[in-house]
């Protein structure tokens, strides 16, 4: 791990360039495709849904998809594509804040680690340590358990676990920026110490993070609906990928509609991101360009 | 290359006419004489089968009571042959069974008896009514005395098990199950499975099955498939299938898909001593909003009634004539929250008063949710409230966490199981200040004087048709005060598969296993 990272900042690459190395990437574009789409039909969801996702029409249940309900109705007669519709603003928002509360608490106590070295250093990576002896999922579902179920503390849980996997990657690539040249120098020229980290160290960092991040969205979301299918997430009726696959799970064999178009959506989506994560990935290390396809 | 090839084929000719032969042995068994097939059986269901009294009687029959309940629910026979009342309605002469020993070897006469409905009345006070004294005539006579009439004293018998004095320490606290049923007790892992044997040794002759496993699968999805999968043979009790599953099972040949009216009924109750619950208004809202019909046609499939009042129509002479509840009318709805105070003022759809919305959650027990269709009804019942501006949430949470909170007066609205086995008992247990024996929803959701009074009368008064006048009045308060809205009985679903024979439902659950065999191996 630790010189694959300094690999990935000794070629940091100006953006330019790594949409230059995607645009060659096939899965990659692709998968940035999905992600574009997803966003625009979770922004526009009130818009394009054809139904209300909550409200209920008991003598339309457990329709199989025909016009009026292009995806069909669940056991409350719900439309389900317009859940799903719903659905995909749900993941995304619960994807781009569990990564964004993860990697901006990594990133931070990741570059402070790093640069301090010895206590705070210690200190710091010692709980990062007794949060990665734990299996992540398991710890979320014991936060996620006291808390009580919902969604915030679904998101919070999965960031509790989260962090630490940014801190160890940041810290990591801390401990080899910091010995070059342009550091001692910002230090000559007297710099503070948060101006050095976060001006001068930060963006020689950001190259992993990014790549994280966007394995992570496919991780978190997965997560997140896993917790929700087990009724720790998202409460009815909110519209939530996980837990239409639960509420579906007793019709599998009569209406297996319910389970399959929540199932393909949260694999769709996950398939996108991990896509591009690793595009980028193999875009931002040289040394697994070509020899990973 | 071709010794090599020869190899091959030999070794796959060995494999192929192996199997045929394996095919050969399994038909063989399929045919052997039932009387040669082990008697064993595995049963699914929705909860442990041993509680804080020990095993359950009625799902294990580990226990035996004095009285027992037949199908109609009428009193018959147990360990006593037969019974008198006197006069004054007082004083009850029990002639037990003769011949009868506990599973350790104890005798079962007059003194276990005594011992036995002594212990029952310590950790279940009220449960036999007001017991003076018991005396011992003879070794197989015992007198019951009590202070004062309690009509329903035969029936409730059947609360009290028989159970050996070397069961239970100087706590009260059973140790160990030991009954004199047609089973006992050989392994128990909690929240997992409890292994019966048979009693070589039971009064009523030997029973058929050599053992029994029950296993407590909490999930129900699990519970089907392990039925589907031939992990278990039969799943028993109320709440064991959900209603959404049936379909499922009774497309299987193999399986046989059975149901009986039983005796739990299930409620909406809320808090009405806390706002916003508080106001009968509020609380006549929610019965106008909701429509117990389309919950049996859409949540029960079905399998369920409509109930109008909070006594179940197993009890039919007791239910008031009248339709004491309304339901289904929003416009209704709206207008009495408007009334109340209620009304939308920011235009969120939901209503407000003095500045704060309506909002509530519905606490459910996780144990219920995996054997009642609970989390579906909470949900139409959370559309039908948004309709009229409530805003409700639905917060499924442990059982144990459930009862706390109960107790804590923390739940402000939920869903309730509800049984009882007399209906001066069924009503007073619910509706009475100091609750009852059964799950009480009461306290600490209300607490009415002159319902107190009635359903105290009612236990008292041995003459049914003046009774169940006390009763009607006890249901026409609860409705007009809407102190809960009952929802449903539930039309009980039990499957079994086809080689299992002999077992028939019972309203309250108890499970014939000294009848039930296995024909064939599955």
């Amino acid at each position: 791990m630790h010189d694959l990272v300094t690999k990935i900042i000794e070629s940091r690459l100006p953006s330019t360039e790594v949409f230059r190395g995607l645009r060659k990437h096939r899965l990659a574009l692709i998968g940035a495709g999905i992600i574009l789409v997803l966003i625009f039909i979770a922004i526009l969801a009130p818009f394009i849904a054809p139904h209300d996702p909550i409200e209920q029409n008991l003598e339309h249940r457990l329709l199989p998809p025909n016009a009026e309900y292009p995806l069909g109705t669940d056991n409350l007669g719900r439309c389900i594509l317009s859940r799903l519709i719903h659905g995909t603003s749900v993941s995304l928002q619960i994807g781009v804040i569990v990564v964004g509360i993860a990697a901006t608490t990594g990133v931070t106590l990741g570059l402070i680690a790093g640069y301090r070295g010895g206590l705070v250093d210690e200190l710091i990576m010692r709980i990062v340590d007794v949060l990665l002896a734990f299996p992540g999922i398991i710890l979320a579902l014991a936060i996620a358990g006291i808390l009580g179920p919902s969604l915030y503390n679904v998101m919070l849980a999965l960031a509790v676990v989260g962090w630490t996997s940014y801190a160890r990657v940041v810290r990591g690539s801390v401990l080899s920026v910091k010995e070059k040249e342009f550091v001692e120098a910002a230090r000559a020229l007297g710099a503070g110490e948060a101006r050095i980290m976060f001006r001068h160290i930060l963006p020689n960092v950001t190259a992993p993070v990014i790549v994280m991040a966007t394995l992570g969205m496919a991780h978190v979301i997965l997560a997140a609906a896993a917790l929700s299918f087990l009724g720790l997430g998202a409460q009815p009726p909110t519209p939530e990928w996980g837990s239409m696959l639960n509420d579906g799970r007793a019709f599998m064999r009569t209406a297996p509609h319910l389970t399959i178009f929540p199932g393909l959506a949260i694999m769709v989506t996950v398939l996108a991101f991990n896509f591009l994560g690793d595009g980028l990935r193999d875009v931002l290390d040289p040394r697994l360009k070509g020899a990973a396809r | 290359m071709s010794i090599n090839k020869k190899i091959i084929s030999l070794v796959v000719g060995i494999l192929f006419l192996s199997s045929l032969l394996a095919g050969c042995v399994e038909q063989q068994a399929d045919e052997q004489p039932a009387a040669q097939v082990p008697q064993e059986v595995v049963a699914g269901l929705g909860r442990d089968p041993v509680g804080a009294r020990g095993a359950h009687p009625y799902l294990t029959r580990v226990f035996e009571q004095l009285v027992i309940l037949d199908a109609e629910m009428k009193p018959r026979p147990g360990l006593a042959t037969s019974w008198e009342v006197s006069e004054d309605g007082r004083t009850w002469t029990i002639h037990l069974r003769e011949g009868v020993k506990f599973h350790d070897g104890t005798p079962f006469n007059a003194e276990t008896a005594k011992f036995s409905l002594e212990w029952a009345t310590r950790v279940r006070p009220g449960l036999l009514g007001s017991i003076d004294r018991i005396e011992i005539v003879d070794d197989y006579t015992i007198k019951v005395i009590h202070s004062e009439p309690h009509a329903p004293f035969l029936r409730s018998l059947f609360f009290a098990v028989m159970i050996s004095p070397n069961a239970i320490d100087e706590d009260d606290r059973v140790i160990e199950s030991i009954g004199t049923g047609p089973f006992k007790v050989e392994d128990y892992q909690p929240e997992d499975k409890l292994v019966l044997v048979r009693n070589e040794a039971y009064w009523g002759g030997l029973p058929k099955l050599e053992r029994i496993t029950l296993r407590y699968i909490p999930e129900a999805t699990t519970r089907i498939m392990a039925l589907e999968a031939g992990e278990i043979d039969m799943i028993i009790d109320t709440g064991g299938i959900l209603p959404e599953h049936a379909p499922v099972l009774k497309a299987n040949p193999e399986i046989e898909v059975m149901t009986i009216h039983g005796v739990v009924h299930h409620h909406i109750g809320f808090d009405t001593t806390t706002p916003p619950f508080d106001d009968v208004r509020t609380r006549k809202a929610i019965s106008y909003a909701i429509d117990p019909e389309s919950l049996v046609r859409y949540a029960l499939e079905g399998y369920g009634k409509v109930m109008n009042t909070p006594v179940p129509p197993l009890y039919k002479d007791w239910m008031h004539p009248d339709l004491l509840f309304e339901f289904s009318d929003k416009d209704k709805a709206r207008k009495l929250l408007q009334e109340a105070g209620w009304a939308d003022m920011d235009g969120d759809g939901i209503v407000e008063k003095d500045g704060e919305e309506f909002k509530v959650t519905m606490h459910l027990a996780g144990g219920w949710v995996g054997r009642w269709p609970y989390k579906t009804i909470a949900e139409i019942i959370q559309s039908d409230l948004r309709e009229i501006g409530i805003a409700m949430d639905i917060d499924v949470v442990d059982t144990g966490l459930y009862r706390e909170m109960m107790e804590r007066g923390d739940v402000k609205m939920t869903l309730i199981p509800i049984a009882g086995v007399s209906p001066r008992s069924a009503v007073k247990d619910t509706f009475h200040s100091e609750g009852g024996m059964t799950v009480a929803i009461n306290p600490p959701f209300f607490s009415n004087p002159r319902v107190d009074e009635l359903t105290e009368a009612a236990m008292k008064e041995t003459d049914d048709s003046r009774a169940q006048r006390l009763l009607f009045e006890v249901q026409e308060i609860v409705a007009a005060e809407v102190l809960m809205i009952p929802l449903f009985e539930e039309l009980m679903i039990n499957a079994v598969r086809d080689n299992i024979r002999g077992y028939e439902m019972h309203p309250w659950f108890v499970v014939n296993w000294e009848d039930i065999h296995v024909v064939s191996e599955k």
